[in-house]
């Protein structure tokens, strides 16, 4: 069974990988695709500026991935620290 | 010089909201990769809660690109008539004004402001404008939220004629293609229920009811089709009713059948006009195996097995909710009574719909239902209580399918299977709260709950409890409605005392249906002639 930081560390490796997939989206790459010798008018421009304005929500998305990866990192190592802690209580205790 | 509106003579105007300047194959290549994009963010999946924020802009930025943008685009691209303008090499700088003049001005509905904003542009056009459109673009405004649907039903009738000759045209001289085949067998099955319903009778005064071709897209998912046919005049029917069908159900398997069974119960229970939508609008999942054309998902369970959740369900339900908020805003000031019929899978579809996307109807039927989706409650749906019907025929065994306190059938098959996921609480156990009506199959086996799957079958039979029961609320006569008493979901093992005859007690994986205990009736709203 695994451990409780076991299983931050794998929520935080889910989240920095769901974070590299939105960062290969290819959304990302829509907005070439949508320029002036396609299409020209005032949905359009629209259009162009909502693709921006996705690509950026994505970005910022795979950030907060990232730092969420970070936290969960972090809550194992503290995690590994009590035990560490607990583990040594014990022994001391066996002893 | 800038691009002008083709309706502005005067020259003074600004870039409108009605003129267009495109590369039609560009066009048809940015709807494309729009699709794929959408793709790519529905398929990105996770259930852990530190991702859910994220899992959140994926769905809303899905949403807005399919729901607004890949409909203009395709629309857009399939515009063969500007042809001319794509075989002139772009400069540098892109497409210049001198190079797109004389044939970029092109009306189109606007994009942004909705339905309402269609009506306003459409309301603002000369008649030369709009017949011009309606003969020589069909395509622009036939699936177009905010035009009436009889102008709608015009375009669309057009565009299936071109589509029809120029498919059958392939098919006589031996060119048609597989994918083109499969899209002349949706618009042949769409013809003949249109002309099913054009030459229906209506029941009372016995004049043709005539149909409407709503939505017509017979290449839509990949070729299932996207099609919404009415019997009757969505325009000013004071009932309007929404039915949604389930696994197996596209272009293909469309029929008239059903519209006409509830038009039929709704027109004697209430006396008032009618109209029934057959919207097969969403992707359902078919289970066709290879070179085979049977939708059955109970010999093809392989098959079932990597399709059945929530997925598709949740796509359709936005599709769903979007159509019938575009009905209200085409009657807005003269809205209809307005019910959502889902069957089966098309149930869960709908039971989506009123629980995520503000479903904007008043009513909602759930028949012979394998689950309501994600909600706990009728509570949870724009619906309601009062107004969320569920009919389930104690014989039929899809109806339990839906999870029960205590007991998950399809979590436990998910748990076997990957790719099967429960589609949500049963909405005729009594904890749901949804008003249970008496939906007995005429012909039941007489077999005990949870019984077999051809009882699934015959929700809008004629004469049957069901079809009584929906034409009452369809006709919004909620007093004729007849109840049925809710199922009830014993303790999932519950001790045996008596140890004599067995050391380990009752299993109970399914609910008790007092239903099972009651002959079926024989029921119309139709008045005997004397």
């Amino acid at each position: 069974m695994a451990s409780i930081a076991e299983h931050l560390r794998n929520r935080a490796w889910g989240a920095r990988a769901l974070a590299l997939r939105l960062e290969s989206a290819s959304l990302l790459a829509l907005d070439r695709h949508a320029g002036t010798d396609t299409w020209q008018c005032p949905a359009a421009d629209e259009f162009f500026l909502t693709v921006v304005d996705f690509q950026h929500r994505l970005l910022g998305a795979a950030d907060d991935l990232r730092w969420e990866a970070l936290r969960l990192e972090q809550q194992a190592e503290e995690q590994e620290a009590t035990d560490a802690a607990a583990a040594a209580v014990g022994f001391v205790g066996a002893r | 010089m800038p691009l002008r509106p083709r309706s502005d003579s005067s020259g003074q105007g600004e870039m409108g909201a009605d003129w267009i300047g495109y590369h039609p194959v560009r066009v048809a290549r940015l709807a494309r990769l729009t699709g794929e994009a959408i793709s790519f963010l529905d398929e990105t999946r996770s259930s852990d809660p530190v991702v859910q924020s994220a899992m959140l802009t994926l769905r809303e930025i899905s949403h807005a690109l399919s729901t607004t943008w890949v409909p203009l685009l395709v629309r857009i691209g399939a515009d063969s008539s500007l042809l001319a303008w794509a075989s002139r090499p772009p400069g540098p700088m892109g497409w210049t004004a001198t190079q797109i003049a004389g044939v970029a001005a092109v009306l189109v509905p606007p994009v942004a402001g909705g339905a309402d904003a269609v009506a306003t542009w459409w309301g603002g056009l000369t008649d030369a404008d709009r017949a011009e459109l309606i003969d020589e673009r069909p395509h622009l405004i036939g699936n177009t939220d905010g035009i009436p649907a009889e102008t709608r039903n015009a375009a669309n009738r057009i565009q299936m004629a071109a589509d029809l000759g120029a498919l059958e045209l392939k098919e006589s001289v031996g060119t048609i293609t597989p994918a083109e085949a499969q899209v002349l067998a949706n618009i042949r099955r769409a013809q003949a229920a249109l002309a099913s319903n054009d030459g229906h009778a209506d029941p009372i005064t016995g004049d043709a009811v005539g149909g409407q071709l709503y939505i017509y897209d017979p290449t839509a998912f990949g070729g299932d089709g996207r099609i919404a046919i009415a019997l009757g005049e969505l325009d000013t029917a004071e009932h309007v009713a929404v039915t949604v069908s389930g696994l197996g159900s596209d272009a293909s398997t469309l029929g008239s059948g059903q519209s006409q069974a509830i038009y039929f119960e709704a027109r004697h229970a209430s006396g008032d006009s009618v109209a029934v939508l057959n919207w097969t609008g969403y992707d359902a999942p078919t289970f066709r195996m290879t070179g085979s054309t049977a939708p059955n998902m109970f010999d093809e369970g392989v098959d079932v097995a990597g399709v059945v959740n929530q997925g598709a369900a949740r796509a359709g339900a936005a599709l769903l909710a979007a159509d019938v908020a575009g009905i209200n805003a085409m009657r807005a000031g003269n809205n209809p009574h307005l019910t959502v019929v889902g069957n089966s899978y098309g149930s869960t579809v709908a039971a989506i719909a009123a629980d995520e996307n503000d479903l904007e109807a008043d009513d909602l039927v759930l028949t012979g239902s394998p689950g309501a989706g994600d909600a706990d409650t009728a509570a949870d749906f724009t619906t309601g209580t009062e107004h969320t019907w569920a009919g389930s025929a104690s014989s039929d065994l899809v109806t339990y399918l839906g999870e029960q306190p205590g007991w998950e059938p399809q979590d436990a098959m998910a748990d076997l299977v990957p790719g099967v996921e429960q589609l949500g609480d049963d909405p005729s156990e009594e904890s749901f709260n949804a008003q249970r009506f008496h939906a007995e199959s005429i012909g039941r086996d007489g077999g005990d709950a949870p019984g077999n799957t051809d009882d699934h079958g015959y929700y809008f039979e004629a004469d049957s409890e069901s079809l009584f029961n929906i034409g009452a609320i369809v006709g919004g006569e909620y007093d004729l409605v007849v109840a049925a008493e809710h199922r009830n979901q014993q303790p999932f093992f519950e001790p045996e005392l008596d140890w004599d005859w067995t050391p380990f007690g009752d299993v109970h994986p399914f609910p008790d249906d007092p239903e099972a205990d009651r002959a079926p009736t024989s029921m119309t709203h139709r008045v005997p002639e004397l």
